[in-house]
């Protein structure tokens, strides 16, 4: 039986500079607007200190009112292009623990907007052993980089992505 | 300073079925038609398919006011259950991701102690950053619908 890469990968080209999508990969503010977004999901205090063997930490609500939180350490931080960090469940680590995600942004051409900025975001997450923790992770994912997309160019991700009662409630 | 990004986009999701009826859900016209569609609403109104190495496939899907998005290429490999590789292209828009190639593995796994399959895409070739993002977003939608199809029909017998 051949053996799956145990990697997610996922691209996202979004309307804003290298520089504006960095910054809200690293400031623990703009986290409630875009990571880990949902109708009923919310995300509540991050720590993020982007420097090697710094801390990445952040805590969620789940649609179901579960609190759950994920942390992880820096591994290599390089400003504008790339963050790398390793990533546990804290409340689950055998779902995806000690997995490591990593971030590149390239400056690309903005094909809806000529000669304004874009992004290519490459998102990897690396060492998911299963199936599940793959599935779970990439759709996980897709929703924090759709919502940064909207985020990154001025429109609230909430009223974009659930519409407007879900954004009137949150 | 990074290297460029690669030409290839990799998704994997898990479907709710054995990988016999996930294979068949990419060469039966009847099964495609369930499901071939980026967004809920949309709707995928024909779809002929020579499922043989070597063979055509045109296959469209419509927005909700109709309008078609056609795809269409050639299989370069079938390898049922494991595997399937074929060409793509878009008639509505001939230059964007032209002549790149689409791979789709099928793994057998086990979810709620039923048998499961997950199945890996690869789209490669793609070679601008606005062709693998929005052939992400396509596939993270019609992949979001097979495993929808699947989940809504468990009951169903081979």
């Amino acid at each position: 039986m051949p053996e799956v890469l145990p990697t997610v990968r996922l691209n996202k080209l979004v309307r804003a500079t290298p520089q504006r999508v960095y910054e809200a990969l690293t400031t623990p503010g703009q986290y409630p607007d875009w990571f880990a977004p949902g109708p009923k999901e919310n995300c509540g205090d991050v720590i993020i200190e982007p420097w090697v063997g710094g801390r990445f930490r952040f805590e969620m609500t789940a649609g179901d009112g579960n609190k759950h939180i994920g942390v992880g350490e820096f591994t290599e931080v390089i400003e504008n292009q790339k963050l790398s960090y390793t990533w546990t469940w804290e409340n689950n680590p055998g779902f995806g623990g000690n997995s490591q995600v990593t971030w590149e942004l390239f400056a690309a051409d903005n094909p809806y907007e000529p000669g304004e900025p874009a992004t290519e975001i490459v998102l990897t997450h690396d060492k998911l052993p299963s199936a599940a923790e793959r599935s779970e992770h990439t759709g996980g994912w897709w929703n924090c980089l759709r919502a940064l997309g909207y985020f990154v160019r001025g429109v609230d991700p909430r009223e974009a992505m659930f519409g407007d009662t879900a954004a009137a409630s949150s | 300073m990074s290297a460029n990004p690669s030409d290839t986009v990799r998704l994997t999701r898990l479907i709710r079925a054995p990988r016999e009826k996930v294979y068949q859900a990419f060469v039966d016209p009847e099964v495609i038609r369930r499901w071939w569609r980026c967004e809920p609403d949309w709707s995928c109104p024909s779809c002929a398919i020579d499922a043989t190495t070597g063979g055509a496939y045109r296959t469209s899907m419509a927005d909700p006011q109709g309008k078609p998005f056609t795809v269409f290429g050639e299989f370069l490999e079938l390898d049922p259950p494991n595997r399937l590789r074929f060409s793509w292209n878009w008639e509505h828009a001939p230059e964007f991701g032209a002549q790149s190639v689409v791979t789709v593995e099928f793994y057998e796994t086990v979810f709620d102690d039923q048998p499961a399959t997950e199945l890996v895409l690869t789209h490669e070739r793609l070679n601008t950053p606005h062709e693998r993002s929005e052939h992400t977003i396509g596939w993270m939608g019609g992949l979001g619908s097979l495993a929808a199809y699947f989940h809504t029909h468990t009951s169903v017998t081979a």
